[in-house]
């Protein structure tokens, strides 16, 4: 479903803030996987979700969606195929509009709007039934403005909006993050409920080893813009907390190896 | 109750303006100023469209396409190029003041004639206050507008805008490109703001480039105050309340000119009324967001039968309208046909023919519209005047109108079966029109009068007792000229102390050798009587007057500027008027045979001061005092045309004055009016309440004074400058207005010529000196080749003045190099550009903002040692070298004479538009010196200010 290709990204480039934030990625996710990507603070973990889902274009490689090469699209280009929710609860959601006219915005997701009323009561009933599935009694409150909802209620019905059109890709990006751990489980629940309804195809970015373990088909542990682990199948099955601790301890001992000491000790060695 | 009803339509007009910041600040968080551009846009769009004859609904649409194209720009900018959006508009603002210039053609449209929506939704009032009835009309219309705007909003389209501006990352993922969609938001509100200016200038009755200036900070306050008096988030709501708050805005606008606040206080007390406004909507927040709920729920429930009401009426209205204004023009039947034949290109002839078509217009009689007015010269050609009766008769003309005896007699032999109604004949009962007034032919009437000249001789004699010879040319070949002849000698069977030597004529080519004839006879004075043949080459005679000294006394008012010493006469602009009013009686259905013969009714006793100085002749006090026109200094002075059926009125007049804004010529200009009309009324027992106005330079403001003039019942208007008279000749079409301080009246849309103007207003058009400047230029400076100007494209002064420096600079060899600004900000750039191109002399054009800063420019031009020439004669005090300029001090005593007819009864439309230039010169000598110029003593007496 996702393919990508030496995909490459450097951020400043030419300045002392040089930061090569994905190194000739390459990766490919097929249809119906819930793929997790973890990984340290600047590790390109983030740049890897925004430059799929198009909010940057990337320095070098090829993306394609679905067979589609998407590489030179812009972000509201590939919205036909991909839908996200963001780590910030309230970049999702229009707060000066009501409940019912966002869903309506997510309705025509990577469609052509026209000047025409479609939000009728059909329409109407149709988004209190999908929000009835979220569990957060929003069904009677349609008509109040976003605003006034708190950001775990957003960030549900953000995710709602995300599936309310199915999408090919669903991207997530950190989305629990910003939540308390109550309403983060809640969240993570509804994403495990919506992305088994919907058999989606999922790339969810966290920080969170635990939710990463929890949910997804495969695990990817991304450093220094490279992936440095892939765990599908049966091995993420059986992949414990203390694996991937043992693994982030590897690379922070590998970290101390320089370049240059590398190449001292292959002359010493070989 | 008009002040408050133009209030709440200028509201209503500017509501769509506030509909489009209402879209784009609201809706984007974009301040748009692109609007103060975009506004003048629209406005210039419609007027120039409407004055090359466009529908005046039509030109809306084309307003909106070129206002959203301006907005297309500046979104286009600002998304494209990553340019702030306060940025991006100021450029496209800025960019769009050339642009405006450039659709206008000049700085300012007057459209007082032309067919507006405001001209066709008055020809379908069915008896409403005009202002009223513009409400009507207005409130359909923004009904409408509402409902569009605000269901727009609620569709698919206009939620993902509005959720454009609320959340740009969210309707991006949701595969919206927000560049595409701030783009049409910002081009759909400049539309609006397109239609509002097309609305207002036809509503006010001109465009001018200036009249965008400023939107931005009107519109953000409607905006405001309207989120602040009803709040509630339907879409619905939020409209309706942004044009509650245009109309609130106008209101308190309108309520501080109403307290009748010190002009220099109003915009404090708009600024406080619009304050109190948004406290006290804050303190009754809840009852207003009660208001709002109720409002909202009432709306949603009748929501569907409203709409269609509205629209229904609208689409009833609208149609209505549209074929209205297309069959505007065609009146159904046949036109009546009036022919006028005319003997010859005299004065005399062209004055009367001037009166009466003028005051056929004012009657409605428009040529091409509901009648068909024909005219035909003879040019002097005796038979010529049958050629054109008999086409005129093949032409099935309706009423024959001759002017002067040639042509009445013409027609007289030929025409028997319909009117004739003649004009400036001596003496029609010697031409064969019966025997009285009374008994005359019954298909003839008109308008006749011999000559005075027994009033004529009775001055002559004051001045000249005992015995003396005088002398008089004529030509026999015309039926009148003997008649006046016969007149003149039975006068003087009456005094046979003078001598008559008379001298007979057969064409203009003897008249000099005549007078040389009679000079060599050492006759005391030339009595001419009224002939067209003298009068063609009148020069010749005022030739021999001035070698031999022997004054001229003549009964044509027309010669008194010409070199007579004596001008007693009638005025034929006036005989041409009577005529007129004949005509319109027959049309309406008299029967010619029932209107007497009508004598002239204005008469002008004139003395020539020139003349009379030149001559060395000492004009007797009677005769000062009696005579009621001057000719001094060049300068004619004539009393208005007085009926004689208009009696005093001694009851209190409640005059209002009016001035555009505040500077040294227009407060000269008042100052000078005002104390003479003071000191006059004290004399003439007239009483006076004066009220003043002055907007302070702010065209709302202007618009709203304007209002309140026509509303407040004043018995006379008085305006200064040419905004002011453009505001108020918009709003008034009754009460008697006199303008002064205003360059070219014709182009300010209230006049055609002098004589025809608008019928309730008349006063002073004072061009500025220019051509004399530039004479004076080469007088001083005869090897100086080039003459750098600055001058200021937003006003339509300095554009006049400019373009009369180009046709000068011609004439008198200079090569003129302008350049144009619009802003102070620009003027150290255009002057080193011109010092950089080398130029001899520099002069600027008098414009209101350039004037700010002359003692600044005169310190630079004196170091760089460039003569500094300017148009306002006390500028010399500031520094510059020579400024000729108008005395507006003077001209303002000169309109309160104006205003002094009018207070005697005379009736505006009766006074021509007076071209009154008072000369004042102010000149440098110590830089004279400096320049080495050789400035002659003559000049330098005549000046009033002289730095020495």
């Amino acid at each position: 479903m996702i393919k990508v290709e030496n995909l490459t990204q450097t951020f400043n480039t030419g300045t002392i803030d040089q930061v090569e934030a994905l190194k000739s990625i390459s990766l490919e996710i097929k249809e119906h996987e819930f793929v997790t990507v973890i990984g340290t603070n600047g590790s390109g973990k983030s740049t890897l979700l925004n430059v799929i889902a198009g909010n940057i274009l990337p320095d070098g490689g090829t993306i394609l969606i679905d067979g589609n090469d998407v590489t030179k699209k812009m972000d509201y280009q590939r919205a036909k195929y991909i839908s996200r929710v963001f780590q910030n609860p309230y970049s999702g959601t229009a707060p000066g509009m009501t409940i019912a006219e966002n869903l309506l915005m997510a309705w025509f997701r990577g469609k052509h709007r026209y000047p025409v009323s479609s939000l009728n009561r059909a329409l109407k009933n149709k988004f209190r039934e999908q929000i009835a599935t979220l569990d957060m009694q929003l069904e009677d409150r349609l008509e109040n403005l976003m605003g006034s909802l708190s950001g775990g209620q957003r960030q549900a019905v953000t995710l709602l909006m995300a599936v309310l059109q199915t999408p090919k890709v669903l991207l997530l990006d950190e989305h629990t993050a910003a939540l308390d751990p109550k309403t983060a489980a809640q969240v993570l629940l509804l994403t495990k409920k919506f992305a088994g309804a919907h058999n989606l195809t999922v790339l969810m970015v966290t920080h969170s080893m635990q939710h990463a373990l929890a949910i997804g088909t495969r695990i990817i542990m991304m450093h220094n813009g490279r992936i440095v682990e892939n765990i599908g199948g049966d091995d993420k099955k059986q992949l414990t907390i203390e694996d991937l601790f043992a693994k982030f301890e590897n690379i922070r001992k590998l970290e101390k190896l320089t370049p240059e000491l590398i190449k001292t000790l292959r002359n010493q060695y070989i | 109750m008009e002040l408050w009803i133009g209030a709440v339509n200028l509201g209503m007009l500017y509501a769509f303006m506030a509909i489009g910041t209402f879209i784009t600040y609201k809706l984007y968080s974009f301040p748009d100023i692109t609007i103060d551009g975009t506004f003048t846009t629209g406005a210039a769009v419609a007027s120039i469209l409407i004055v090359n004859g466009w529908n005046p609904f039509l030109v809306l649409p084309v307003a909106f396409l070129v206002g959203s194209m301006a907005g297309f720009i500046t979104g286009f900018i600002h998304t494209r190029f990553k340019i702030e959006g306060l940025l991006a508009g100021i450029l496209v603002m800025t960019g769009l003041y050339s642009v405006n210039l450039h659709i206008m053609g000049k700085s300012n449209i007057p459209l007082l004639n032309d067919i507006t929506f405001v001209s066709v939704i008055a020809s379908v009032n069915p008896g409403l206050n005009p202002e009223l009835w513009n409400c009507v009309f207005l409130i359909l219309v923004i009904l409408v507008i509402w409902m569009a705007i605000s269901m727009f909003l609620n569709t698919d389209f206009g939620l993902t805008m509005r959720a454009t501006g609320n959340n740009p990352i969210m309707v991006a993922a949701q595969g919206v490109s927000v560049s595409r969609m701030k783009i049409f938001g910002i081009a759909l509100a400049n539309g609006l703001v397109g239609i509002s200016g097309a609305l207002v200038a036809q509503y006010q009755g001109f465009a001018d480039v200036g009249m965008g200036v400023g939107s931005i900070i009107f519109s953000l306050a409607a905006v405001i105050i309207g989120e602040a008096v009803l709040r509630h988030r339907s879409m619905f709501i939020k409209v309706l309340g942004v044009i509650l708050g245009s109309i609130i805005f106008r209101l308190a606008v309108a309520l501080s000119l109403h307290l009748g606040m010190d002009p220099n206080d109003l915009k404090l007390i708009t600024a406080f009324f619009v304050l109190a406004t948004l406290i006290a909507s804050g303190a009754f927040g809840k009852r207003s967001a009660g208001l709002s709920q109720y409002l909202q729920h009432l709306f949603h429930k009748y929501r569907k039968s409203f709409m269609a009401l509205c629209i229904v009426l609208f689409i009833l209205f609208a149609g209505f309208l549209l074929y209205k204004s297309t069959v505007f023009n065609k009146k159904p039947g046949k036109m009546v046909k009036i022919g006028l034949i005319m003997a010859n290109n005299s004065d005399i002839v062209t004055k009367t023919r001037d009166g009466l078509i003028s005051e056929l217009d004012r009657l409605g009689y428009r040529n091409g519209k509901n009648c068909i007015i024909l005219e035909k010269n003879a040019e002097g050609d005796i038979p010529v005047n049958q050629t054109i009766i008999n086409h005129y008769i093949n032409e099935q003309v309706d009423v024959f109108v001759p002017i002067s005896t040639a042509s009445t007699q013409a027609a007289l032999n030929k025409v028997k079966d319909k009117p004739i109604v003649f004009a400036t004949v001596a003496n029609p009962f010697v031409i064969g029109a019966g025997t009285s007034p009374i008994d005359h032919p019954a298909n003839v009437t008109g308008v006749y009068g011999p000559s005075p000249i027994r009033d004529l001789l009775a001055v002559f004699r004051k001045m000249y007792p005992g015995k003396v010879t005088i002398g008089t040319i004529y030509n026999p070949a015309y039926p009148n000229t003997v008649s006046n002849l016969k007149d003149l000698k039975k006068a003087l069977n009456d005094d046979k102390d003078i001598v008559l030597e008379e001298v007979t004529i057969s064409g203009s080519n003897d008249v000099y050798q005549a007078a040389l004839s009679l000079a060599a006879k050492r006759i005391t004075a030339f009595v001419l009587i009224n002939d067209i043949t003298v009068f063609n080459s009148f020069e010749s005679v005022v030739r021999i007057s001035k070698n031999s000294r022997i004054p001229i006394f003549t009964c044509d008012a027309e010669r008194l500027k010409d070199g007579a010493l004596i001008a007693y006469g009638f005025e034929y602009f006036v005989s041409g008027m009577q005529a007129a009013h004949l005509i319109n009686r027959i049309i309406k259905g008299e029967n010619p045979a029932q209107i007497p013969f009508e004598k002239y009714k204005i008469l002008t006793y004139g003395v020539n001061f020139d003349v009379a100085e030149e001559l060395k002749i000492i004009i007797p006090s009677s005769v000062q005092s009696e005579a009621n026109a001057t000719m001094k200094k060049g300068v004619l002075t004539k009393p208005p045309f007085v009926l004689p059926e208009d009696k005093q009125d001694l009851t209190p007049k409640k005059v209002a004055f009016f001035q555009s804004g505040s500077n040294s010529m227009l407060d000269n200009c008042a100052d000078g009016f005002k104390e003479r009309i003071m000191s006059e009324s004290k004399r003439l027992s007239f009483t006076l309440k004066i009220d003043n106005y002055n907007a302070l330079g702010d065209y709302m403001t202007g618009q709203t004074i304007a209002k309140t003039i026509a509303d407040k019942n004043y018995d006379y208007v008085v305006t200064f400058s040419t905004v002011a008279l453009q505001m108020v000749a918009n709003t008034n079409k009754k009460i008697p207005h006199v303008f002064c301080a205003v360059t070219d009246p014709i182009k300010a849309g209230v006049a055609k010529t002098d004589v025809d103007h608008l019928p309730h207003l008349t006063g002073l058009a004072t061009p500025q000196p220019v051509e004399a400047t530039i004479k004076l230029m080469r007088a001083l400076f005869p090897k100086a080749v080039k003459i750098g100007m600055v001058w200021n494209t937003g006003e339509i002064n300095s554009e006049i003045c400019t373009e009369k420096a180009r046709a000068a600079c011609k004439n008198y060899g200079f090569k003129l190099s302008e350049r144009a600004i619009t802003s102070l900000d620009d003027i150290d750039d255009a002057i080193n550009s011109l010092t950089g191109s080398g130029m001899d002399i520099f002069y600027i054009s008098g414009d209101v903002m350039i004037s700010q800063i002359i003692p600044k420019l005169a310190l630079t031009m004196q170091k760089k040692g460039i003569p500094f020439f300017t148009n306002t004669d006390s500028d010399v005090n500031a520094g510059s070298f020579v400024s000729l300029g108008a005395d507006y001090f003077e001209v303002g005593e000169r309109g309160a004479m104006i205003l002094e007819g009018l207070l005697y009864g005379a009736n505006p439309r009766d006074i021509p538009i007076e071209t009154f230039v008072p000369f004042s010169l102010g000149v440098n000598m110590k830089l004279a010196r400096q320049y080495k110029v050789a400035v002659p003593d003559t000049l330098v007496a005549r000046a009033k200010y002289v730095i020495r």
